[in-house]
């Protein structure tokens, strides 16, 4: 049966249908030209517009990020240099200060030291003026005593010339 | 199947009524889908049925793209865009139904029909041999004949037909196989009731097979007409 029926389609086939065949070129060549027109273009032109768009987004991206990279470093050298001011900051401000005292405490030292000179020296007037007083006071008594030993009151100057004779003896036993 | 064809002869060419039928459904079809896919575009995330349409447009490249030089290969891009998608259109028109008038078989798939099938095989043919001259000029052209030896000019003229009959004849038969068979199985429904749901289990599964083989051939198809193409067109690669 099945043999049957496809011999007949085979012997219907075989006179060729040319109308058919313009008529299905006309059918596909219509088809073309419509979908062409109306779908595949105007379909294309919008994938090549996201195309063009996809690679500026990627391109502007790559440049923020390029952007981005050189303000960070940018920022990163500042701070550095910033840094490295501080520090020198803090190294001259102790250098000072480390000056400063030591300039204080020469200045403390040797006015102790004027002090201490001074005090010296005073020291000695003192005993000097104690130690002349004490002479003049020995020769004095020592008059007094030869006088009255002697009952005899001398004169003022030559009592003074003999008590600084005494006064020398006296100085010659310190 | 063995039902008749409506032909009518109109100023001495020969016309089959049912075949032109089939061939503007399936081009309106055709169109339809790409015209409402193509409504409201966006450049922005595609959706629906853009996304599907640019999905094919890639696909079609990537057959252009294994025959040949994509820059060359970009002219034919709408050509085999809307071969592939009539092809399977076409393909899958035959398989819910067909419809038998007085027998006489009315709706099929139009790649059913030999003449539709050798006609875009034809179309395909005329394209290569325009692209090769285009490409190569008069004397490149026929120099390709010759290639890769002198010897080989006989095979060279012989494959332009070989290759055209072959293009056309495996569509054809690929689908007509299909139906014919799909209509036997069919017909267990007039037999009786137990033929029918004996052949319900079979005809759903060669349904399955002819959807598998109709896409596949639509494909190899579009694939062909793309390497006859670069075979013209790049005679010098």
């Amino acid at each position: 049966m099945l043999l049957a029926q496809v011999d007949g389609q085979t012997q219907a086939g075989l006179s060729i249908e040319l109308g058919t065949m313009l008529f299905t070129l006309a059918t596909f060549l219509l088809l073309l030209y419509l979908l062409s027109r109306y779908a595949l273009k105007p379909l294309l032109s919008v994938m090549e517009k996201r195309e063009k768009r996809i690679e500026e987004l990627i391109t502007g991206a790559e440049r923020d990020r390029k952007a981005a990279e050189e303000a960070l470093k940018d920022a990163e050298a500042r701070l550095q240099a910033a840094r490295e001011e501080a520090e020198a900051i803090l190294v001259r401000a102790r250098n000072m200060a480390e000056k400063e005292a030591e300039a204080i405490i020469q200045a403390a030292r040797h006015e102790s030291e004027r002090l201490r000179d001074e005090a010296r020296r005073t020291i000695e007037e003192e005993r000097h003026r104690a130690v002349a007083a004490l002479r003049r006071e020995v020769a004095h008594l020592s008059v007094k005593i030869a006088e009255r030993i002697l009952e005899k009151s001398l004169d003022e100057q030559t009592e003074r010339s003999y008590a600084e004779r005494v006064l020398e003896e006296v100085g010659g036993l310190r | 199947m063995g039902h008749g064809a409506p032909v009518v002869v109109w100023m001495g060419l020969r016309f089959n009524l049912s075949t032109m039928l089939m061939d503007v459904v399936a081009a309106t079809i055709v169109f339809i889908i790409a015209w409402s896919g193509t409504r409201s575009l966006t450049s922005g995330v595609p959706r629906g049925m853009q996304n599907v349409l640019e999905w094919v447009i890639e696909f079609v490249r990537g057959i252009i793209g294994s025959a040949m030089n994509p820059r060359l290969g970009e002219r034919y891009l709408f050509l085999a865009t809307t071969l592939l998608l009539f092809i399977f259109v076409a393909n899958m028109l035959g398989l819910p139904f067909a419809v038998i008038v007085s027998d006489e078989l009315w709706w099929k798939s139009p790649t059913a029909d030999p003449h539709v099938t050798l006609t875009l095989a034809i179309a395909v043919l005329l394209v290569a041999h325009y692209s090769g001259l285009r490409e190569n000029g008069l004397g490149g052209y026929l120099r390709s004949y010759t290639r890769p030896h002198f010897l080989f000019l006989p095979i060279n003229i012989v494959e332009q037909f070989s290759n055209t009959l072959t293009h056309g004849m495996r569509l054809y038969g690929n689908i007509y196989a299909g139906e014919v068979l799909l209509g036997l199985l069919a017909q267990a429904a007039k037999v009786g009731l137990w033929a029918m749901f004996l052949a319900a289990a079979p005809l759903m599964v060669w349904q399955g097979f002819s959807i598998f083989v109709g896409t596949i051939q639509s494909f190899v198809f579009v694939m062909l007409a793309m390497v006859y193409i670069a075979h013209k067109a790049e005679t010098h690669a």
